[in-house]
Parts: C-alpha cells; structure tokens; sequence
C-alpha cells in the first residue's frame, strides 16, 4: 500500500469564483503539495476541468479524493491512469545562444520536437508540447546553456479511446 | 411579489420552519435587522451578548432540537467573533446556518470600515459557504444553504450577504421547503451487509462502538443491540444514544473511558463501529486499535473510511436504513460468555471507582453527578463547557435519551457551555437545563448569564471550582512533574455577589449536603441559578490513556 508516488487527478468543478481557492486549501490543511495545477473551462460552460499533479501513497490519494469529492463544487474526481491517457505540459523557455552553440541548440530542440518561436541576436524561444518527463529531459539536456527564463503551464491530460470521463454533476440543486 | 433582499431572507427562513434566531446587529446588518422588526410576530429574535453567544446557542438549539441552528451577524468583528463557535459545530456535525452581513459590493475589496472577507476566513471551519452578489441568487442561495447544511454528513453553512443586497428589491415567489434525501446504501453495500451479518452470526466476542453519528438512530440501535445481544460502548458523543442503565452498554471508550471499555476493544474479534470517526481521544494508538478483531464501519460520510483506522469492511449509508437491514438478517449471538465477561469486569471497575470517590469529605464530582442525576429523575438536559468537569459529567451523569448530554467534542470549546445552554433553553422550554461547568470555562462565558437573565431561561450552571485550569494542570502533574505553568487561577470574585449583581441567584457549597440543598433550591428557581461547588484542585479525570497509549498504559490511581 506505501507506494509513494505521482499522481494525476482530474476534478471536474463549478466554474465560479472561489473554487480554486477552496480546493488548494484543503490540499495546505491536509498537508498535500501540489505540483502543478491547471484549470480550464469544458465543452460545458458551467464546468472546469482542473488537472492536479501530486505525490502520495495510495491511502493519502484515497483520502484526498474522497475529501475533494465532498466540497460541494466538485462534480467528480478521477484518478489518471498514466497508460491509458495523454498527458501534456507546455514549456517555452528562452536560451542564451551565440554562434558558437546555436546548432547545438536546434539539434537538441529538434530531437525534442521542439517548435523554435523566435531566434535573436543572442536568444532563442523555444516551445515544447510534451510529457512532463520528456520537457525534464529537454532541460536536462541544456544543462550547459544559460537558460535565460523559462515557463512551464503544468500538466494537463485526457483519456484515451472513446471514453469520457462522467462529469457527474452530483450536485446539481433544482431550486 | 417584489420584496428587498432582507425580506426575502426572511420570507425563505420561514420556508425552511425558523421560527427563532440567534443574532447580535450591527451597520452593515441595518436592513436585516430592521426586516427582523417587521416580521417579530413570526420569528424571535434572540440577541446574546456577543455573536459568539449567540452562534454557540445557535449550535445548542440545533444540537437539542434536531432542526437548523440560525445566527445572523454583521460584518466585520461581527463576523469574525463567528470563527470559534463554527470550528465548534463544524468539528461536531451540527447544521447551522450563519448569514452575515457585509459592506455593499461597491466597498468590498477595498479595505472598507469594517470589511473582512468572512467566506475566505471560515472555509475551512464550514461545510459550505457563499457570497450573494446578486439579489437574484438571494433566494435559491438560502434554500440551498439549508439543504447542504442536512445533507449526508450535516454541517454549518456560512451566507456572506452585501448591504446593498440587503436593500436591493426584486420579485420574490415563495417555494416549498426541498427535504434532504436520506443517503442511499449502494447495491455493492447492501451485499457488504449481508456478508457482514454472517460475520456477526458467526463471531464470539463482538462488540459495538458508537459516536455521535447515531444519535437519531437510538431506537434502532438499542433494537440491533438487545436482539443480537452484543455489548456496546461509546464516545463522548454518544452519550445519552443509549440509555446509561442498558445492560449492554458498557460506557464511555477512550482517554478517559472505563478501563473495561478500552480492554474490550481489544480483546473483540468484531468491532462494529457506526456513527463515529476513530478519533484520536478514542483511537489513541490507531496501529494498535482494536487489537486483532475485524473491523466494520458504518457511517454517513465516506471520507472517514480507512482515514485514521484501516478497516476490513464499510457500509454508507443512512443509519437507520443501514440498520434495519442489520435488525433482518441478524441472529442472536447465543453465547452470552462474552456478556457475562463484559457485565462483571464493569461492574468491578464500578464498584471500585466508588470506593475511590467516597469515604472522604468534600465535594467529589461523581457524587455531584450523581446528586443532579437523581434530581432531575434523568430527564434534564446537560450542557457541559471543556476540561474535567466535562469528563466527569460524561463519567457519571446518568444519560437517558439522545439529544441530551450536549458538549463540545471535537474541537473542546472552552466557553461554549453557557452559550449553548441558551439555545438549549429556547429549544427546549420544559426541560431543565443543567449547565456543568469549570472555573476556567465559566470565566470564558460567565456574560451570556445577563441574556439568560433577560429572556427568563432558567439554566442552573453547576461550577466545579478547582481555583485551576484543571485538566491542563492535569497533563502537567503527569506529563511535566508538577510544573504548574499559567494554571492556577487567582481571582477573587465572589460567584454568589456576582451572580446577584446579573439579577441571577447564587450558591456555594463546600460539602456534599450543601451541594444537595442548594441544587434542590435551585430547581424550586425560575431564573438562572449558580453553584459554585468548591473541590479540591489535585483530584484527576481517571481513568486515563495518556494520548497515543493503549490500555495497558492505563493509569487508574
Ligand atoms: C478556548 C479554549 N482555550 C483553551 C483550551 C485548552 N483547555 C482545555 S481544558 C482547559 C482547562 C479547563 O479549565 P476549567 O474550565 O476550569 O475546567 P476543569 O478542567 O478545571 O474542570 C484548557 C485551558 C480549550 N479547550 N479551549
């Protein structure tokens, strides 16, 4: 049961104000971290997708699952199953480049297939659409560059095949 | 009709059955308040003295009358003196609602005269809370309110309300109150329940644990526990679930629970465990609870599965319902070695607790217990505040009916006691009242006696004065060789003169007879009564399992 690990969870919830808020707290009170967390609005206005990577045995992510499933705005909770989805993190970084180690720079980008934004006089803007692991690897890569800044999104996901997730909207009051 | 914001407010608490709320006025609650005036004939409106008085007596009126608890404050400090008393009934269970007032939405977000964002504040203390920005989100946000606060696990639920809401006019069409649904047990459960009955039908030694989950599922309780013949015990909040004179119930599991309670747990091989959540006063060591026994918990809310104890198999769903099912398809257990086992160790323990606590002079808190037992025949309510005297009154008052050993459990409020006694009170106008109380926790609380004074609620608060802050002095005699850090208390304040000067009737005692006239005196009273009963700042809450122990780091003596 121990086995400490990163996870992916998808929560579909309100989309209104205060919902981030509440969830992230309740993530500090239990003394959860969030690795990353992404939220965006789904093919239902009313509803947001949001995609939080953490890390915890199975009994923590049980129990921050059942506890995310009781806040009245979450709709429904899932746990990514990392064989069975596509998950994404976007990265853009700017590199320090000058003529010396431009090619290297495009070789190591290409390899990563990575998109080249921007080339200029002694930078270059790079965007990489990919696991989480796979942008690691890039950054390890450029590792004797000078990385000038650098933005990652967090990761994002969705499940493969025919299936979709049941949004489940438990709580859905007719009043 | 068109009707302004705080009509409506008022039109929906009628929808919902309010007929009292607690509340203290303020600025930004002007247009509440004066909707209050409007509508007197058909809600009271009871105004403690703060508006942590008036939350805590919202607590007591929902924790004695089963229905929703209602406080109204105004923004700001208003709101904020809110924070403790709903940490109370959020830890506890209890639904209430809480509407506070705030600065008009023009102001908020800058800093204004008394603004304070209360919804960020109380998240993490409330089941739910909102913001009305809308007045036409007024009404529906209400109802809602209402029904989350009695839905599945109940809780407090927060309505942060603007001025300029309060004010604001739009058309109103009343609806029907929407009853919450009983939780449904899943089809996967109802097989659980039946693979769990043959486990009962098959085990030696079961044994019951209930909390305060269970306490409007007593009848059914009592029915599963006498047909299957299986011994129970309880936590703090499930004193009075079943009667104290049941022959199964074995009494109080925990901290300061019977020796022979905390024994059987683990020499069980089944624990039913329902309505409760394995606390840390009750599973003080969780890697050691319940010793080899199976484990079964049935509750409401299923974010207390496996949260603090593994267990082998759980049921959600409505007690009663889960119950029932249990009441069908369980058999009697027959052997009833186990009983008779459970009925001597306790009687035992008893019998020497008894001796402990008599053949000497003074005032000792069993006897107190005892005395107030035998004079309100069982039937009064009992409101603790937090410390030893709450042990003791758990210990020893003689708990007959659910709803009515009322106490502040998973937080341990200090100064909740006499707030609640108020709504305990107005719930419950026939009944006495017996507020049990320390010196520390009477000091925290001691000004709501004015409002008991004024609305003519005769509660009798009992205080045990140890001149100390006793159970904190407690852990320092055994955890801290006796270094009495910022214990003792030194005040000179004379209870009888002061109680007088509130326009209440005062007491103290210093024996035990002295104890039994004057509590017979104050029975006779028609308005708030005090006793102070003088006891000795060295006696202990015993039995007691020092935090994360298990029993055999029992100390008795
Ligand atoms: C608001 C609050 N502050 C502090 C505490 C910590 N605390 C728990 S019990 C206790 C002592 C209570 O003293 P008293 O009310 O005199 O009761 P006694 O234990 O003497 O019966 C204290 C300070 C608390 N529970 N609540």
């Amino acid at each position: 049961m121990n086995n400490k690990q990163r996870r992916v969870l998808v929560l579909f919830v309100d989309n209104s104000s205060g919902v981030l808020n509440r969830i992230t707290l309740l993530f500090s009170q239990k003394g959860f971290n969030i690795e990353t967390i992404t939220c965006s609005v789904t093919c239902v206005p009313s509803i947001s997708r949001m995609t939080i990577v953490t890390e915890g045995d199975d009994l923590h992510i049980t129990q921050i699952m059942k506890q995310t499933s009781k806040l009245i705005e979450v709709h429904s909770v899932h746990l990514i199953d990392h064989c069975n989805s596509i998950i994404r993190d976007l990265l853009l970084v700017k590199i320090e480049i000058d003529d010396s180690n431009k090619r290297r720079v495009c070789d190591i980008t290409n390899a990563h297939n990575g998109l080249i934004l921007d080339i200029g006089s002694r930078s270059m803007i790079v965007e990489i659409t990919a696991s989480a692991s796979i942008i690691d690897g890039y950054l390890e890569a450029l590792k004797d560059f000078n990385i000038l800044e650098l933005s990652r999104t967090g990761v994002t996901s969705i499940q493969l095949g025919d299936d979709v997730p049941d949004m489940n909207i438990i709580n859905n009051f007719e009043f | 009709m068109q009707l302004n914001g705080s009509d409506i407010l008022i039109e929906v608490l009628i929808e919902e059955g309010v007929d009292t709320v607690f509340g203290y006025p303020g600025g930004a609650a002007l247009n509440i308040y004066d909707a209050i005036y409007k509508y007197r004939d058909k809600i009271k409106h009871i105004m403690p003295v703060d508006e942590a008085g008036a939350c805590h007596a919202a607590d007591g009126y929902a924790r004695a009358s089963g229905k929703t608890g209602v406080v109204i404050a105004t923004s700001g400090p208003g709101a904020t003196n809110l924070v403790t008393p709903l940490a109370t009934a959020y830890m506890d269970s209890v639904p209430l609602i809480a509407i506070t007032a705030n600065v008009p939405t023009s102001l908020i977000g800058k800093d204004s005269f008394q603004e304070v964002y209360i919804a960020g504040i109380t998240m993490t203390i409330t089941k739910h809370n909102f913001v009305v920005r809308d007045i036409n989100d007024l009404a529906n946000t209400i109802r809602k309110a209402f029904y989350i606060a009695n839905t599945g696990r109940k809780g407090p639920v927060l309505i942060d309300i603007p001025k300029n809401i309060t004010i604001a006019e739009t058309e109103f069409v009343s609806k029907q109150k929407i009853t919450p649904k009983p939780v449904q047990i899943s089809s996967e459960d109802e097989n659980t329940i039946k693979e769990v009955a043959k486990l009962i039908n098959e085990s030696k030694k079961p044994i019951i644990y209930f909390g305060g989950g269970a306490k409007d599922s007593s009848d059914k309780l009592r029915e599963f526990m006498i047909n299957s013949n299986i011994p129970s015990v309880h936590t703090l909040m499930g004193a009075g679930v079943l009667g104290y004179n049941e022959k199964l119930n074995i009494g109080l599991l925990g901290m300061h629970g019977s020796a022979t309670a905390n024994k059987v747990m683990n020499e069980a091989d089944l624990i039913l465990a329902i309505g409760t959540r394995f606390s840390d006063r009750v599973a003080l060591n969780t890697s050691k609870f319940g010793g080899g026994a199976k484990k079964v918990h049935i509750d409401i809310d299923r974010s207390e599965i496996n949260k603090n104890v593994n267990v082998d198999y759980s049921i959600i769903g409505d007690l009663n319902d889960v119950l029932d099912r249990f009441n069908k398809l369980v058999k009697r257990v027959k052997d009833d070695e186990w009983v008779k086992y459970l009925s001597d160790l306790i009687s035992k323990e008893k019998e020497e607790d008894i001796k402990r606590n008599t053949n000497k002079d003074g005032i000792y808190p069993s006897r107190v217990m005892n005395i107030i037992g035998e004079k309100t025949k069982d039937a009064a309510i009992y409101v603790t505040d937090v410390g030893q005297h709450q042990m003791w009154a758990v210990q020893y008052i003689r708990h007959t009916k659910p709803r009515s050993f009322i106490t502040s459990g998973g937080l341990g409020t200090m100064g909740f006691g006499y707030g609640a006694s108020l709504g305990v009170q107005v719930a419950k106008p026939d009944r006495r009242v017996i507020h049990i109380t320390g010196d520390g926790s009477f000091y925290m609380n001691l000004n709501e006696v004015s409002t008991a004074v004024e609305y003519n609620l005769p509660i009798i608060s009992i205080i045990l004065n140890n001149s100390t802050l006793g159970m904190v002095r407690q852990w320092q005699t055994i955890f801290y060789e006796s270094r009495y850090s910022s214990t003792d208390i030194n005040k000179k304040m004379d209870y009888v003169k002061v109680a007088e000067g509130f326009g209440a009737k005062g007491f103290r005692c210093e024996t035990i007879s002295e104890f039994e006239s004057a509590f017979e005196e104050a029975l006779k009273c028609k308005c708030p009564v005090w006793i102070e009963c003088v006891i000795d700042k060295d006696l202990r809450v015993l039995p007691m399992i020092p935090a994360g122990g298990t029993v055999d780091d029992i100390i008795v003596d």
